[in-house]
């Protein structure tokens, strides 16, 4: 089983916490995950930004065949979720039924477990997303 | 009554989480030859489970997060973030570190994991009154989080769950309720344990009820009423400790909380009993429905054992923060049915050799 760098994680941690992103001061251009370069313009004046918890599915798909960290949890879902000035893949959880996943649906961020190294080593989290209801969260009683 | 350090402060923000699946009794029932109705005499109808990739920290920072939306302050005005659970990731390494990080709270802070069975998150809440009280910090975190163990096929199975609450503690001028007075009570009773490498915990079978629950429950309510000169009927409601869905009316019983003031905090025959989350929930479930000063008594417990004991009054802020987050209600009608096997599989009672 591969060993995964634990140096390497811990320095985008917060990255893989809040899904920050880059943006170009030059071209204006936004993109995830951050470089240190603009990819359009080759300028290295950029700002980190971060992207609002809440967005739109753009699309998804379905995936049975899976990294090996993925295997108690096939099929996956993945999709490409706009969070206003970048567009973000991650994987979508929780999904109660497949008519939740229309293009427009509203998707917002869940901190969850992401891979782990075996039983012994290092947990490593980061955000996936998971269709939103929030209309009427201030209903009464249950 | 005097005046408390309590009165200075109070619950600023507010929040929970329950994962969307549910587990009912009959599973349970049929898996391992339970007479049908087990669960139900246990007062329960079923029982929330955290998926494969939730943990205590995952479920901890989705309440957390809602407690801070609530609040309305930026995370960095947090000083101190006190995680308690029973279900750590890890056994050596804090979770309080990795909620204050995703949280936006590092690095000025306090930040530990507390123990003391279901009874922790609590604990993290009266420290919190205390560092905010005195002015050592302007607002701290409190959160009670687990992914209950339950030996499969012990009777613990029908109500250990998973599920989180958490609290921004602050200045009682920003409050959605403030705390009036609070009061602890520990003793050294082995009623509940697990050891270090035991994957589940063990129970002092007739020591859980009398001389654990009611007995420490019932006296930390004592001193509190002492403290305060408050009557039982001075009360709105009244929320306890939940390991199952009768010994909270019963507690409220014997201090003469009539059962309508105590059902509204009592969400364990829905989502099974949290343990750190238990009492906690309760409360968040009422800062969601309670009017404007109403008075709400809560009444955490932890084996091994102890119970804290709050007097806490709903302001006029709580009604205007209840839209800024989800709502308890929200997270118990958010919810699809698993099978025995499925619940084996997302809390790792089954696991594929080879797999993760
Ligand atoms: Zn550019």
């Amino acid at each position: 089983m591969e060993r995964l760098s634990i140096s390497k994680f811990w320095r985008i941690r917060k990255l893989h916490y809040t899904l920050a992103y880059s943006k170009c001061k030059k071209c204006g251009y936004a993109f995830y995950p951050p470089k240190h370069v603009c990819p359009k313009c080759g300028s290295s004046d950029l700002e980190q930004r971060t992207p609002p918890r809440e967005g739109k599915l753009i699309s998804w798909t379905k995936l049975y065949e899976v990294p090996f960290y993925f295997e108690d949890q096939k099929p996956i879902y993945i999709g490409l979720i706009n969070l206003g000035e970048v567009n973000v893949m991650a994987q979508i959880v929780d999904v109660l039924s497949e008519d939740e996943l229309r293009e427009g649906a509203e998707m917002e961020m869940v901190f969850r477990r992401v891979k782990q190294d075996g039983t012994a080593g290092l947990i490593y989290y980061g955000m996936k997303f998971r269709p939103a209801h929030r209309s009427g969260s201030s209903k009464q009683g249950q | 009554m005097s005046v408390l350090p309590e009165s200075k402060v109070g619950i600023v923000g507010w929040g929970s989480y329950f994962p969307i699946y549910r587990l009912s009794m009959e599973e349970i029932e049929k898996e391992w030859g339970f007479p049908n109705g087990t669960g139900n005499g246990l007062g329960m109808k079923e029982k929330a489970v955290a998926y494969i990739d939730e943990d205590a920290t995952t479920m901890g920072y989705e309440a957390a997060r809602n407690a801070i939306a609530r609040s309305e302050i930026d995370p960095k005005k947090i000083g101190a973030v006190f995680f308690g659970t029973e279900s750590k990731p890890y056994a050596v390494k804090p979770s309080a570190t990795i909620l204050a990080e995703a949280l936006g709270i590092t690095p000025d802070t306090m930040a530990s994991d507390l123990e003391f069975a279901c009874r922790a998150g609590s604990e993290g809440m009266r420290a919190s009154i205390g560092l905010v009280s005195s002015g050592m910090i302007g607002y701290a975190l409190a959160v009670g989080s687990d992914t209950a163990q339950a030996n499969p096929g012990d009777i613990l199975e029908f109500t250990a769950s998973s599920g989180a609450s958490a609290f921004v503690i602050g200045p009682s001028r920003e409050a959605a309720a403030v705390f009036e007075a609070s009061y602890s009570y520990v003793t050294d009773t082995p009623d509940f344990w697990r050891r270090g490498l035991s994957p589940y915990p063990l129970h002092g079978e007739a020591f859980t009820g009398e001389p654990a629950y009611f007995d420490h429950i019932i006296n930390a309510v004592k001193g509190l009423l002492e403290k305060t000169g408050l009557r039982a009927s001075d009360f709105d409601y009244a929320v306890f400790h939940q390991p199952n869905g009768k010994f909270p009316l019963k507690v409220g019983e014997r201090l003469g909380f009539p059962k309508d003031k105590v059902i509204p905090g009592l969400l364990t025959p829905f989502v099974g009993n949290t343990y750190n989350g238990s009492a906690l929930s309760g409360l968040s479930n009422l800062l969601d429905i309670a009017k404007a000063g109403s008075r709400i008594l809560l009444a955490p417990f932890g084996s091994g054992a102890g119970s804290d004991a709050y007097s806490i009054i709903v302001t006029d802020k709580a009604e205007v923060k209840r839209s800024l987050a989800p709502t308890v209600s929200y997270y118990l009608k958010r919810k699809v049915n698993i099978t025995y096997s499925e619940y084996a599989k997302f809390r790792r009672l089954i696991k594929k050799i080879g797999g993760d």
